[in-house]
Parts: C-alpha cells; sequence; structure tokens
C-alpha cells in the first residue's frame, strides 16, 4: 500500500509539473517575439531596399453572402490578380484579414486596442475614426501620399482627400462615393394605367393614388393592401423633407438640429400618423427591419410604391424578379414629393465612402500606400470592380470606390456602369436624375464631437423608437405624444449634441 | 465542571491531530485540488478586478491600470439617466412575472413521475426540453414567423376562422404575455429535468407504505413527492431571486420591437445600446456591478427568509 501510494504521488507531481510547464511555454514564446518584433523592426525605408518579402496584411468586409461553391473571399481570381500584377513586382505579400460587415467597427475598436489591426483598415463610421486619431494611433500619410500616391490622389482629388486631414495630417483617406443620390421614389404604373391616374407629380397625387391602389386591389381582388411600402426612419426623408420649412432653416441649423425639431418636421409625421390610421402603411412596417418582407411584398405585387435606396431594386435583384413574376408590372421612379415652394428637397449622401487609415503600428504603411495606389489606377479599379465575365463579381476589393467608376469627367457613364444591366439603364438613369433632384447634403464640418460620440447609438435608437411611436399613435393623441418624445429625446443627450454642434459651427465660420 | 473543560479540551486537540494527520496521509489530494483553484482564481476572481473600470474614465486605448480615476461619477451619470430606471423597471417586471411560471417546471415533474408507461414518459420528457437547445435568436424567428399580425400563420388561422388578427407582437399587454410565454416554453423543460432528478432520490417504499395505508394519489403527491423535492424547489427558488435585478440578453434582445420599447427595454439590453455601441465600456461595468449588488442583496434576503421559515437554505 505505501508503495502504491507514494506512487501515485510521484504521478500527481509530475503530471502538476508538467501541466505548469505547459503553462509557462506559449507565454515564453511570445515574449520572445515580442522582443524579437520590437528588436528588429525594420523602418519604411528599410524594408523596401532589404531584398526580401513584406506581408502586407489588408481588412476585408465578410458578408457572409458568398454563393455555394463559389471560391473563397481571401482565395480567388481577384485576390490572385493582386498578388500577381501589385504583390509579386513589388516583393510584397498580400494578406486579406476578414471582419464580419456586421461587426466591423467593435471588432475593429479590439483590434486597435491590441495593436494588431491589419496594415490597411477601414471604416464607414466617422466617430471611430476620430476617436483614432485623437488616441493617435493612425499613421501620418501626408509624405507618403505625395511621394507614391500620384494616382490615387488623380481619382480622389482633393476636397474628398480633406476629409480625412486635420491640422496638416492626413490620418485617413476616403473612398471616393460615385453616386450620391440617397433615395427615390417608385410607383407601380400599370396599376395607375387601370386606376385611370397620372404619375403622382404633388403629394396629394401621391396620396389620391395610394387611396387608389387600395381600394382598387379591394374591390377586384378581395386583397387588403398596404400600398406605401418600405416605412422606416432613414428612407421617408424625401417626404419628411419636403413638409420642412426650408426659409426658416439656415445651414447651421440643417447641421446642428435634429429632424425633430425642425419646423415642419412635424407636419411631416402627422401626415404618415395619417397614412397609418387609413391603412395605407403596413401596421406591421417595424417588425420588418431589414425590408426583407418588403421585398416579397413587391415581388408579389402588394406594394404599389415605396422609398428605397437609389436603384436599390436593381443592385438586390428585386426589380428584375418582380418582373419575372409578373411581365406586366412596370415600377416607374418619380419624384412626387413637393414643399410649399414646389422644391423637391430630399437628402443626398455624401461624396465620401469609407474611411481608410493604416495603424500607427503598421510597419508597411508604404507598402499600404503603395497597393492604394495601384487600385487607383484605371486598369485595375476596372477589373477589380468588374471582376472577369463568369467569375465571382467582388466589388468589397477596391476600398477607394464606393459605387462603379469609369470616368472623371462624365457622369452619365459612370451611371452606366452603375445601372449593371442593359435593360434597366433607363429605370436607372431616371432614378439617380430624380434622387437627385433638388438634393441637399448636410453640411460638414471637420470637428470631433465628444457628446456625438457618446449619445450616438443611443438617439439612433430614440429616433426609432420616436418613429413608431408618432406613427402609431391615436390621431388625437398625436401632438401630445410626439411633442414628450421630443422632449425625452432632447433630455437623453438629444440637447447636448445639438449644442456643441452649433458651437462647432460658428467656431468653424 | 473541570473535568467538562478538560475532556473539551482533549477533544478539540484530538480533531487537530486528527487533520494533521489527515493531510499527511491525503497531501496528493490537496495538491490535486490546487490546479482547480488556481484555474478558478486565474479566470474567475482576477478578471473581477476589472470592475475597477466602473470607477474610472476608461479609454480602451489606454487599459484599465492607466485611465483616470473618477470615483462615483460614473454610477452618477448612470442614476441622471430616466432611460435607465425604466430599464430597470422593466427588468424586474418581467423577471416578476417569470416568476410567477416558476411552479410550471414542478408541476410538469410531478406528472412525468406519475407515468407508468415508460417510453411515454421518456418521449414526452425529451419533447419537454429540446426547445431549451434553440437558440433565442432563432426563436425570435419564430415569433415573427407565428405572431405577426399580416404575416404570422397563427394570425393568419384566426383571419381564417373569421376571427380579429391578435396584436401578438405589437401591443404592450400582449407582448409581455408573449415574452412570458417564450420563457416557459424555453426553459419550463430544462427545469422539469432538474425536478426528476431530484425526484428518484425519494425512497419508494415510502409510496408503497403510503398506498398500503390507503393514501390516494393526490395524498401520496402533497405528503411524499413535495416534501420529497423541497429542498431542490428552495435553492432553485433562491437562485432565481437572486437574478431578479439580471435578465438575459438574448430574449428580450430577440423579441424586442420598435412597437413595445417602453416594457421590452431591459437592463442588459439598454446596456448593450449605451455601453458596448457607443464603447462606454465604465458604464457597462457600472451597471454590471450594480445589477450584481442588487441580485446579492435579494439573494441574502431570500435566504434569510428561508433559514428562518423553512430552517433550509443554500448556504
Amino acid at each position: 500500500m505505501p508503495l502504491m501510494r507514494s506512487i501515485t504521488s510521484f504521478i500527481v507531481v509530475i503530471a502538476i509539473l508538467s501541466i505548469m510547464m505547459g503553462c509557462n511555454g506559449p507565454e515564453g514564446s511570445i515574449k520572445s517575439s515580442h522582443a524579437a518584433g520590437a528588436g528588429g523592426r525594420p523602418g519604411p525605408s528599410e524594408s523596401a531596399s532589404a531584398d526580401r518579402w513584406t506581408t502586407l496584411r489588408v481588412e476585408l468586409f465578410e458578408r457572409n453572402n458568398k454563393p455555394v461553391g463559389a471560391h473563397s473571399i481571401t482565395d480567388n481570381y481577384l485576390t490572385q490578380y493582386i498578388q500577381q500584377q501589385f504583390g509579386d513586382p513589388e516583393r510584397i505579400k498580400i494578406e486579406f484579414i476578414t471582419i464580419p460587415r456586421a461587426e466591423e467597427v467593435g471588432r475593429l475598436q479590439v483590434l486597435m486596442a491590441a495593436n494588431q489591426a491589419p496594415d490597411i483598415v477601414f471604416t464607414y463610421d466617422l466617430p471611430t475614426v476620430y476617436n483614432f486619431y485623437i488616441q493617435d494611433k493612425l499613421t501620418d500619410l501626408s509624405s507618403l501620399l505625395d511621394q507614391y500616391g500620384q494616382d490615387l490622389k488623380n481619382v480622389l482629388g482633393e476636397e474628398i482627400l480633406s476629409y480625412g486631414r486635420m491640422n496638416g495630417t492626413q490620418f485617413a483617406i476616403p473612398a471616393k462615393r460615385v453616386l450620391t443620390a440617397r433615395s427615390t421614389t417608385l410607383i407601380r404604373e400599370d396599376w395607375l394605367k387601370e386606376a385611370g391616374l397620372p404619375l403622382p407629380a404633388t403629394t396629394e397625387q401621391f396620396y389620391e393614388a395610394l387611396k387608389a391602389f387600395k381600394r382598387f386591389r379591394l374591390e377586384k381582388y378581395g386583397e387588403n393592401i398596404y400600398p406605401y411600402g418600405h416605412i422606416d426612419y432613414y428612407h421617408i426623408a424625401p417626404l419628411q423633407y419636403s413638409f420642412w420649412e426650408w426659409d426658416q432653416i439656415t445651414e447651421e441649423d440643417l447641421y446642428a438640429d435634429p429632424d425633430w425639431v425642425m419646423p415642419g418636421n412635424k407636419a411631416a409625421f402627422k401626415f404618415l400618423n395619417q397614412l397609418y390610421h387609413e391603412g395605407l402603411i403596413d401596421p406591421n412596417f417595424h417588425l420588418d427591419r431589414y425590408a426583407q418582407q418588403f421585398q416579397k411584398d413587391l415581388v408579389n405585387g402588394r406594394v404599389g410604391a415605396a422609398t428605397p435606396n437609389t436603384i436599390e431594386p436593381v443592385y438586390m435583384g428585386y426589380l428584375a424578379e418582380l418582373q419575372k413574376k409578373d411581365p406586366n408590372a412596370i415600377l416607374t421612379p418619380i419624384d412626387p414629393f413637393t414643399d410649399a415652394k414646389g422644391k423637391r428637397m430630399k437628402p443626398i449622401l455624401e461624396n465620401t465612402g469609407m474611411y481608410i487609415m493604416v495603424p500607427k503600428t503598421s510597419r508597411n504603411a508604404e507598402a499600404a500606400i503603395k497597393y492604394l495606389n495601384w487600385m487607383a489606377q484605371p486598369e485595375n479599379y476596372t477589373i477589380l470592380q468588374n471582376g472577369i465575365e463568369g467569375v465571382t463579381n467582388y466589388f468589397d476589393y477596391c476600398i477607394i470606390l464606393n459605387g462603379k467608376y469609369v470616368s472623371s469627367t462624365d457622369e452619365q457613364l459612370n451611371l452606366k456602369a452603375n445601372a449593371s444591366a442593359p435593360e434597366f439603364e433607363t429605370f436607372a438613369l431616371q432614378s439617380v436624375k430624380y434622387g437627385m433632384n433638388d438634393g441637399i447634403a448636410t453640411p460638414r464640418i471637420p470637428t470631433i464631437l465628444p457628446s456625438e460620440m457618446k449619445y450616438s447609438a443611443i438617439l439612433n435608437d430614440k429616433n426609432d423608437e420616436i418613429f413608431v411611436k408618432v406613427l402609431t399613435a391615436k390621431p388625437e393623441e398625436f401632438d401630445t405624444v410626439y411633442d414628450q418624445e421630443v422632449a425625452e429625446y432632447m433630455m437623453m443627450g438629444g440637447r447636448q449634441v445639438q449644442e456643441e454642434k452649433h458651437r462647432a459651427y460658428q467656431n468653424h465660420q | 465542571m473541570q473535568t467538562e473543560v478538560r475532556r473539551s479540551g482533549t477533544v478539540l486537540a484530538g480533531k487537530r491531530r486528527n487533520a494533521m494527520t489527515g493531510f499527511k496521509r491525503q497531501w496528493p489530494l490537496y495538491l490535486l485540488m490546487v490546479l482547480p483553484m488556481t484555474f478558478f482564481i486565474t479566470f474567475k476572481y482576477i478578471p473581477m478586478l476589472g470592475v475597477v473600470v466602473a470607477f474610472k474614465d476608461y479609454n480602451i486605448f489606454r487599459g484599465i491600470w492607466a485611465s483616470e480615476w473618477v470615483g462615483l461619477e460614473v454610477f452618477r451619470e448612470i442614476f441622471a439617466m430616466p432611460q435607465f430606471y425604466k430599464a430597470l423597471r422593466n427588468t424586474l417586471m418581467l423577471n416578476v412575472i417569470s416568476l410567477l411560471t416558476f411552479p410550471i417546471p414542478i408541476i410538469l415533474a410531478i406528472m412525468l413521475n406519475e407515468l407508468r408507461i415508460n417510453w411515454y414518459k421518456r418521449v414526452s420528457q425529451t419533447l419537454l426540453y429540446l426547445p431549451h437547445f434553440i437558440s433565442w435568436v432563432i426563436v425570435g424567428g419564430m415569433a415573427l414567423q407565428l405572431l405577426a399580425t399580416n404575416t404570422g400563420s397563427i394570425n393568419e388561422l384566426i383571419k381564417s376562422l373569421g376571427g380579429k388578427p391578435i396584436p401578438f407582437l405589437e401591443d404592450t399587454i400582449m407582448w409581455i404575455l408573449t415574452y412570458t410565454g417564450a420563457g416557459v416554453w424555453h426553459y419550463a423543460g430544462w427545469g422539469t429535468i432538474l425536478y426528476l432528478a431530484a425526484l428518484t432520490g425519494i425512497n419508494k417504499e415510502l409510496y408503497e407504505a403510503a398506498e398500503v395505508d390507503g393514501a390516494t394519489r393526490l395524498r401520496r403527491i402533497w405528503h411524499i413527492t413535495l416534501p420529497g423535492i423541497k429542498p431542490t424547489i428552495i435553492v432553485l427558488f433562491i437562485i432565481q431571486i437572486g437574478h431578479m435585478a439580471d435578465i438575459g440578453f438574448e430574449q428580450p434582445y430577440a423579441l424586442q420591437n420598435g412597437y413595445v420599447m417602453d416594457v421590452a427595454q431591459v437592463i442588459s439590453t439598454y446596456v448593450y445600446t449605451v455601453g458596448i455601441q457607443s464603447a462606454q465600456f465604465a458604464l457597462a461595468a457600472a451597471v454590471g456591478l450594480f445589477q450584481s449588488v442588487v441580485g446579492l442583496v435579494l439573494l441574502l434576503t431570500a435566504e434569510l427568509i428561508s433559514r428562518k421559515v423553512n430552517n433550509q437554505g443554500i448556504f
């Protein structure tokens, strides 16, 4: 027995020791590799002159929309093209680091905090970019751009580059957005014909058309439809802007004030509230968070009008689907929402897309700029944006451009390129024309606003909440609900953001 | 008297001597315990020190220690937010309502226990706890498919039978019922297993004796089954009380929608928007600490009451 026990204890001791050694192992190796990294850190010029390969790590959005059987997004025709055309001659190995599209901001924050971000990172979220800049986490790219970025400068232009610069530091390279139209209203022209109505040219006519659609479908097919689809806070903006009293809104107000306090905004929501109670918009509109039900309803002929993103029906494919399902269906772009002066004000997008950055921890800033500059050469962005016929068309590689880009002088050519199929060209051209008509971009002030960084997420949620509450409020309670909700919005941070923005605007003048 | 004292003294000394010899004989066992203890200290207790960010102006880039101390500033900020109170109220309300469903697994377990056909019992048991393995995200999607007013299958059925559709997801009262119902659907079967396990521990002879004495089935359940699982019931009840200020993230997040935010915004989802999405980690940590403290107080209160009333508790 005693012998037995001593053997057991011996085994136990050995086991514990070996586990402890095991724990030490990786830690030790991490330390050593760290030390090597810090000591042997090559400067940019050193790495270029040394006759060895550098690895350039580039962020890539993972959208999880790869068709079954397609090549992986990190190894396919386009990545090989990049490697062969750019990487091999420069002795740079390109490595793509995928980040899920939906979590990009959070992931990027963590990677940056851990000093493990790729050499090229990007995000659409400007407060995040500013935050990195304040924390001094980004490489100043000014001199590298002068040295290696001539093509990039030509494509983007000085204005766009200026949005990524502050106090002479080029902390980010904003991508160029080719099309700035934001949303365009569409209507079923075939239904209008059946009802004997013209294409709506005013808000009033649009409303009449909705009522006619509802009545008509009920009488003819016994179907209770909700003719105005895709209702959410973002997409009702053209209607909303048409109710604003623009002669009372200065540029400063447009920049600083939340929509809820704009003169005329309440009337816009009163109108939407009326549409809701008359059954002209889907009572379940808010359950359809990602507009999936809307697309189904449109294809199945249960929606008569909507205001989606400009050309979305083309690039999301539901226009083609509708025509396949019902060859007689005609979906036509219109521009009906008119303000008191007959103008059709609507918001348009900024001319920038995402912000591309090189973290300070990167040792390959030079290679990064060379890569972006290579991408800015027409033969390269053409291939990256269009792929090669029959090969996966993956637009996420061309990070410097948002939307297909063909010509710097002819907008029409760019438009055609984005229509994607010849049969939709007229639709796309018309959509963009209406989407830009009397379009107004929110003024931009290049300042960092702490209150906005702090409150934007919660205020965005509140926007959605108010939107639902005021649309569904009982008509007699509408005013009370609206005022009460807006007061709450201002109290939970809206007021701070508003005041800070006014100050920023005035300081900037 | 003196002999008494001396005797108790020798007893104590003897105990100590026993403990020493026990340690000598069993030291490998103590040594073995060192490993799990190291594990828990490293991964459970050391990370708890991170709670200091609740008292700091925490900046993810500067790290925990380099961020500045701000005292109770973060808590002051939280308690100044009107939405925080709303979220707290909703959390407590939904938890209290869920607590009312506490007896459901007990009833289910007793019903299953009374079944005599074994395969039927096994199949029902499996069917009951399967929902536990379905992710809340999927449950949220199912709720939408089944319960939406226009397009949900249940409302389609009601409409085709000539009834008026029920706004399960949009009306606040209906939503609370939907939330509670989904909770029961998801958790009840799982809870049942715990009680069934406790039921197997009851001595079969007790039932036989009661049967001989002529006790009816209900009498047997009342006098043997329930007292037999009473300790389990009490422990689970106290644990649930301890979770009063605390609410899972997935269930409310998957089921909530814009129509019902007044009752559906709970602490966890609120912290997600304010703390995580806006990267205000100090705020998230402070709310977490607040929840833990409230939970601990409730837990200890429940424990105390249970000790007084039942002479049973979990500690």
